[in-house]
């Protein structure tokens, strides 16, 4: 093959077109893969901005007077509110309610630039950074640089331009959040789940991690939630054992031997929660068991030698001090030795590692030991809920749903096959009352694949036609592709409006008429509420009109 | 006198400008002309790429362009070379650009018919007529071995979006770490046999004891006792936990682990081999499920004991 040493090449809208559509698609994928991992990396930021550039060119490349203006009043916008540069598609909830003007018009434009290809609003984040790139071409370098900061994959609810008013929103929701790790709202209380979902995802946060002490009862609530890890409070606990580490060596001994009485449980409890260097039972246990001994046994031989002595010295309460000994002589076999049977005995004191409490302080500390046994199991875990738009509970949904690519050249491939041994199988007679446009159906969808394409059916007798459709659901807006098939003629129609149902049996009546295709968009554009509308006519397997019209 | 004349030829017949020719010389691929030339150098071609009247004109080389015109013919190794190459340099012609603010349609014409052309190079490596998979570079790539496998499958599914339940489903181990949710304790008894007691005698008669074996604890801290006629009761601590998986990698880490493997196995490793293994994660794994949850191949993404740009 020789190539020739020169060649021009003459590029048209169309070509531009379909440029701007990879190009939107690539900063799509960059985007879901950075929202992923909750990070951006300098080479995908190098490489968003490289596209934003390219998807800027290539809307300065297609820019008419329409679109010239409706991007006016996002210049505006921003203007008045400089917050609007760090603005994200995941933040469009907080935005639709404080800047509606703004979101609609961006609505429109990227519905304007994307025609048959749109796919959903999320495309909404590239095209208003390429429309930030277009806006600061005329600005001095260091500013430029500063909006260039402001053109990444995701934008963070806490990113310069915008966190006072999001930190502000928090506060009026009374949520004291940590905005860390990305996309994340962090909360370290335990506080109302629905309350902080609602709010984070209304602000545009991709995920909530927060605490909780019943991560089952959350995760029925919200199925997809994820535990991280365990959670250690800085609770009252916490900030006892760092008093316990400023008491001095008299009170801590006290403390040692007012605990060492009570039952294992406790003591190893206390221990846990404490901490072993401010808490030691082995040494509590051992501590209290000496003492308790050494006073009972002392206070018995004293009370017996007052008693033998006649030498009536004050009452030391001998009972007291014989049911202090007893105590201390039925624990004295788990700490003297390791006896077989404490281990099944009456007060369940295990002998592991010799800590065990006596029976007074038992029963005394026994309210302590019931609070440890029921708050036990409760640890408190960090959790992670995704969040998404539906959350939010707003009216206007804007989900983050994706209509299918654009099945017009799909449509149009069908639209220009023919198939004259059924045409007639199109027009209603009482002999095919009951098969009318079945054969035609058949014959038209014979080896013409498209996986996506969901077909739906609408059949008029009168005009004797059949609409082959599929209603694609980005959220707030809906994508009809259809392909209406009368004898000899067919109609393929794109359309982007708000409204869920479509009135088919009105929509093929406006087609079937003898108007022309630029009649037949305006009657079907105002019968539909379209924002984009495109109707392309064939005649005999031929297209011999259409007609595109933008709100 | 010589310089005189040249510059005198350059205004009869527009030839190149010498920075044009140093660029030739280093084999540059994409070589951006400001004015009119009139004489090509050899093994390149002269494209003027125009919009609305507007006029863009490059010099290209001759087979970089064959390859650009006819994505997926030719030598794919060369295609791969090259066409990452000359995306290379169209980035750096779009920092310049980006420098001054500026915009050019048909720059990204040149960028993203390469970056499509790329991609389509990058099947072609891996498969065999664009069908079947070339089991020698899935191989090479170690893509057949079950530990570069359980990432693959597993950056797939953090892609999309899968949660930590559906990774343990699919037996993803290596993403996931697991955590203890809570823990119960409870005093277990069991009856055992009377095999593990033995009849003494005593002077009362005979009694019932525990063989030796038995009368110390377990190592688990079982302890075992006799009960009436010979039964011994084994009394244990059991305790039960509620594990929940949690995802624990990302894709880079992943992605890094796999270029590790690799290493070990003193594989060669290229500057296309991420972008070969994504482009398989993509084919094979997410484009069934949803294909705008792809992976992004970027043919500017070269490794860091690559010769820097």
């Amino acid at each position: 093959m020789t190539i020739p040493g020169r060649l021009t090449v003459e590029l048209d809208e169309q070509d531009v077109q379909q440029d701007l559509h990879k190009i939107i698609s690539a900063m799509g994928l960059i985007r879901n893969e950075q929202l992923t991992k909750n990070g951006i990396c300098d080479e995908n930021k190098n490489e968003y901005l490289h596209l934003t550039y390219r998807l800027a060119s290539a809307i300065g490349g297609l820019a008419d007077i329409p679109l010239l203006e409706k991007t006016e009043g996002i210049f505006t916008a921003i203007d008045n509110n400089p917050a609007l540069l760090s603005y994200d598609y995941l933040q469009d909830a907080f935005w639709r309610n404080t800047e509606r003007e703004f979101t609609e018009s961006l609505d429109r434009i990227v519905i304007a630039l994307q025609k048959d290809y749109f796919t959903g609003l999320e495309d909404k984040h590239h095209v208003f950074n390429a429309l930030k790139f277009l806006g600061s071409t005329e600005e001095p370098f260091e500013t430029r640089m500063q909006i260039y900061d402001t053109i990444l994959p995701f934008n963070n609810p806490a990113s310069e331009h915008n966190r006072v008013l999001f930190t502000n929103e928090l506060k009026k929701n009374k949520i004291s959040a940590d905005v860390v790790d990305g996309l994340t709202l962090v909360v370290k209380e335990d506080k109302d789940l629905g309350k902080l979902i609602k709010t984070a995802a209304h602000l545009g946060f991709k995920d909530l991690k927060t605490i909780t002490d019943d991560y089952e009862i959350v995760k029925k609530q919200y199925p997809e939630t994820e535990v991280l890890e365990r959670f250690v409070p800085e609770t009252k606990l916490k900030r006892t054992s760092q008093k316990l580490s400023r008491l001095d060596a008299l009170k801590s001994i006290a403390l040692h031997y007012i605990m060492g009485n009570a039952s294992y449980f406790v003591q190893k409890n206390l221990e846990e929660r404490f901490g072993e260097e401010y808490f030691k039972p082995k040494s509590a246990t051992k501590l209290a068991f000496s003492v308790n001994l050494f006073s009972a046994t002392a206070n018995l031989l004293y009370t017996g030698l007052s008693y033998l002595g006649d030498l009536n010295l004050p009452c030391t309460y001998p009972k007291l001090a014989a049911v202090l000994f007893l105590s201390e002589v039925m624990r004295s076999p788990i700490l003297l030795e390791n006896n077989e049977m404490y281990n099944q005995g009456c007060f369940h004191m295990y002998n592991q590692g010799f800590i065990a409490g006596n029976m007074p302080g038992t029963i005394l500390f026994s309210p302590l030991s019931m609070y440890y046994h029921l708050s036990k199991n409760k640890h408190q875990h960090w959790i992670k809920v995704p969040l998404s738009s539906e959350q939010d509970g707003d009216k206007e949904k804007y989900l983050s749903r994706r209509a299918h690519t654009n099945f017009i050249p799909f449509l149009e491939d069908l639209a220009q096959k023919q198939l004259p041994k059924v045409e007639d199988n199109l027009r209603w007679a009482l002999e095919n009352h009951y098969t009318q446009g079945n054969y035609f159906t058949i014959e038209l969808f014979k080896k013409a694949e498209s996986n996506s394409f969901k077909r739906n059916e609408y059949r008029q007798r009168e005009s004797s036609s059949m609409t082959f459709y599929d209603i694609s659901d980005t959220g707030l807006y809906k994508k009809i592709a259809s392909l209406t098939c009368f004898p000899d003629q067919r109609y393929v129609l794109s359309v982007i409006n708000k409204d869920s149902k479509i009135d088919f049996d009105a929509l093929t009546r406006v087609l079937s008429t003898q108007k022309s295709v630029r009649e037949k968009s305006d009657e079907i554009s105002s019968l539909v509420n379209a924002e984009y509308l495109h109707l392309i006519k064939f005649e005999h397997g031929e297209k011999t009109d259409e007609h595109m019209l933008l709100r | 006198m010589n310089q005189e004349f040249l510059q005198r030829r350059r205004i009869l017949t527009r030839i190149p400008p010498e920075r044009v020719y140093e660029e030739v010389r280093r084999g540059n691929k994409f070589i951006v002309l400001e004015e009119d030339i009139d004489i090509v150098p050899e093994s390149y071609v002269l494209v003027d790429m125009k919009y609305k009247g507007d006029s863009f004109k490059t010099l290209v080389p001759q087979q970089l362009l064959f390859y650009l015109a006819n994505p997926g013919e030719g030598s794919i190794d060369d295609a791969l070379e090259n066409v990452a190459d000359f995306y290379n340099e169209v980035e750096d012609f779009e920092d310049g650009a980006i420098n001054e603010g500026s915009i050019n349609v048909q720059d990204i014409n040149w960028a993203t018919t390469s970056r499509s052309t790329y991609q389509v190079y990058l099947i072609n490596k891996l498969t065999k007529n664009g069908k079947d998979y070339d089991k020698s570079v899935l191989e090479d790539l170690c893509l057949n071995h079950e530990y570069v496998q359980q990432r693959t499958r597993g950056i797939a599914a953090l892609i999309l979006g899968k949660t930590a339940e559906e990774i343990k489903e699919a037996k993803l181990t290596a993403l996931l770490k697991h955590v203890t949710i809570s823990r119960t304790e409870k005093k277990v008894t069991e009856n055992l046999s009377k095999t593990e007691a033995e009849k003494v005698r005593c002077y009362a008669g005979s009694h019932w004891e525990l063989k030796p074996e038995y009368q110390t604890k377990g190592p688990e801290g079982e302890s075992y006792s006799i009960g009436p006629w010979g039964s011994v009761k084994k009394t244990y601590v059991k305790s039960e936990e509620i594990i929940e998986p949690v995802i624990n990698k990302q894709i880079t880490q992943l992605e890094d682990e796999i270029q590790r493997y690799r290493e070990g196995k003193s594989k060669k490793i290229n500057r296309h081999d991420r972008n070969l293994i994504r482009q398989y994660i993509n084919l094979c794994y997410i484009t069934k499920e949803n294909q705008h949850f792809q992976l992004d191949i970027n043919p500017s993404k070269i490794l860091e004991n690559d010769n820097p740009r």
